[in-house]
């Protein structure tokens, strides 16, 4: 199924906005009160400025999300019938084809015949593919509050919790992993990944015990679901090993989780989230990092990682025509600041070897101080540099940085990156 | 007189109900301004309105016409027969649209806030119910 998020508009936004709290209003039976009232009046305008396309779109959304709130029918599904098959099944066409509005209209037409927890889950799927996550939550929360035994529900419920209410999606995930050993493995890898994203947002000596916990839930869950005869299990078992190298790197143990991370790419050599997390964490102690980098950018990533480690160590092997390019390429991608004003350093440094005139080696310096203030060495990196210019005899002595300081930047924002990839949970589930 | 289309509550004698309530003849204290003098002013505000009830916001509509309707206890009400467009309707009244799908009813002049609601309300006998 393809990813073609919905076009969003201001208009739309602010719309769809609102209805979802009229939706809250309806379900807390508060649909009748002043408030309410408010947010009726407050769509005048900017529903006056959707297009006739969203005005339909959101108008069948109001109607779906009455099936949240309105007592269900006791005849649905209805029996199926030869008419009624065709025209669900253009309905999964259209959805194959991203053809949301034609799906969801033919689903309300049609998806009577269609059990209701199937049915909440199909259209959380759309909208989940069209973008609008605050509203596929709602419906993926709906198929598992009518099937609560679908643990396919209840993980891309817990899925789509983490991007919307992550408050939420820990207080769920801390349920399953309270009884972890009773749940499927895709829902306890989930919840898994929502409680270590969470621990990437405090300091590490708190996050520590998390991570402890994490190895302790993991490590028989990994025994189980080897054992386990399931068609998922090579997706369950690579993203526990993914799972269980991350809690190990991050509390220090850095063979455990290079061994890990390698049984895991043995399952998934193409992995580029696995294979940019080796290389930065074997960075100057494995050989395999740069081959992991190459073939990650082979992969076309468009993380920042491996290009920036890349670019460092060519740095350090003085091939500075090829560390210029490495970084004009990882300069395309977004990072933390410090990163990037890393990058400007480094250009500058290869530029200025390179014998580039010395505006432009000034302007490459001056940027990366400019992007992070605190780069102490980058200014002394520049004065150096001036100085070498005022004096041709001296040649600069740059100040660049070890590979393990290296792998110090922009580790803060590497912790809190998710292990598990959104697309290929929704492909699982 | 411009054709104009409103969702409100009605009375017993199918007429729209007056008053400074959601979705009554008239309008909130946030729908008109009022200068020193207390009075409402011509400007961008007013008593929203639109060219067809089909037009009308899914949170005012009734869920008997629009699946997906939000609005409580309303009828969709029209008044009028001609183009939507900037132009007189009613004693002390103007129609200004602002976009193609809405527009809102402003005094035609500075007037006391009380004389513009009164003129507002002087035209309920000319609303009907039309949700065809």
């Amino acid at each position: 199924m393809p990813v073609r998020p919905f076009p969003q508009s201001p208009a739309f936004k602010q719309v769809v906005s609102g209805l979802l709290r009229m939706h809250q209003y309806t379900v807390e039976g508060q649909d009748d009160s002043e408030e309410a009232d408010a947010l009726r009046q407050s769509m005048d305008e900017p529903w006056a400025r959707l297009t006739a396309v969203e005005r339909d779109r959101i108008t069948g959304l109001s109607e779906d999300l009455y099936a949240i709130t309105d007592p269900p029918d006791p005849s649905v599904p209805l029996p199926m019938n030869p008419q009624a098959q065709g025209k669900l099944n253009e309905a999964y066409e259209a959805r194959e084809h991203g053809n949301w509005d034609r799906a969801l209209q033919l689903l309300r037409r049609w998806g009577k015949y269609v059990p209701a927890p199937l049915l909440a889950y199909v259209r959380a799927r759309i909208w989940d593919s069209a973008g609008v996550d605050q509203v596929a939550v709602l419906f993926f929360e709906q198929a598992s509050r009518l099937d609560p035994g679908n643990e396919n529900f209840r993980t891309m419920h817990l899925h789509a919790l983490r991007w919307t209410d992550i408050e939420r999606a820990k207080t769920i995930a801390e349920e399953v992993l309270h009884k972890s050993d009773t749940h499927s493995p895709a829902l306890v890898i989930q919840a898994a990944d929502v409680l270590f994203g969470a621990s990437g947002q405090v300091v590490e000596h708190d996050a520590a015990p998390n991570y402890r916990r994490l190895i302790g839930i993991l490590t028989p869950l990994l025994a189980r679901t080897i054992a386990e005869d399931d068609g998922d299990r090579s997706w369950h078992v690579g993203n526990i090993l993914f799972l269980l190298a991350a809690c190990h790197r991050w509390l220090g143990d850095t063979p455990k989780a290079y061994e890990y991370y390698s049984r895991a790419l043995a399952l998934d050599p193409q992995n580029e989230g696995l294979l940019i997390s080796r290389g930065v964490l074997g960075y100057g102690q494995y050989t395999t990092s740069i081959s992991d980098f190459q073939q990650a950018i082979r992969l076309g990533s468009q993380s920042i990682w491996p290009y920036y480690f890349l670019a460092h160590d060519l740095l350090q092997h003085d091939r500075m025509d090829e560390c210029r390019v490495m970084c004009v390429r990882a300069l395309e991608k977004s990072g933390p600041p410090r990163v990037r004003s890393e990058l400007h350093e480094f250009l500058g440094i290869a530029v200025a070897s390179l014998d580039y005139p010395t505006l432009l080696v000034q302007r490459e310096l001056e940027e990366a101080i400019r992007i992070d203030p605190s780069n102490e060495r980058a200014r002394h990196n520049l004065q150096a540099y001036l100085s070498s210019v005022e004096d041709p005899r001296s040649a600069v002595s740059w100040d660049r940085p070890s590979a393990s300081q290296a792998r110090g930047s922009g580790q803060p924002q590497r912790r809190t990156e998710s292990v598990i990839n959104k697309h290929e949970c929704v492909a699982l589930a | 007189m411009p054709r104009m289309f409103r969702a409100m509550k009605k009375s017993e004698d199918d007429k729209p109900t007056v008053g400074r309530g959601f979705c009554e003849l008239g309008v909130r204290t946030s729908e008109i301004d009022t200068d020193s003098e207390g009075n409402a002013i011509p400007n961008e505000k007013g008593m929203s309105v639109a060219p067809h009830w089909r037009l009308l916001s899914l949170f005012v509509m009734p869920r008997r016409l629009v699946a997906g309707g939000r609005g409580k206890n309303t009828h969709c009400f029209r008044r009028g027969d001609g183009e939507f467009r900037q132009e007189a309707c009613g004693n002390g009244l103007e129609l200004v649209p602002d976009s193609v799908n809405h527009g809102v009813v402003r005094p035609a002049a500075a007037v006391p806030l009380a004389t513009f609601l009164q003129d507002l309300a002087n035209t309920r006998d000319e609303w009907v119910i039309d949700e065809s």
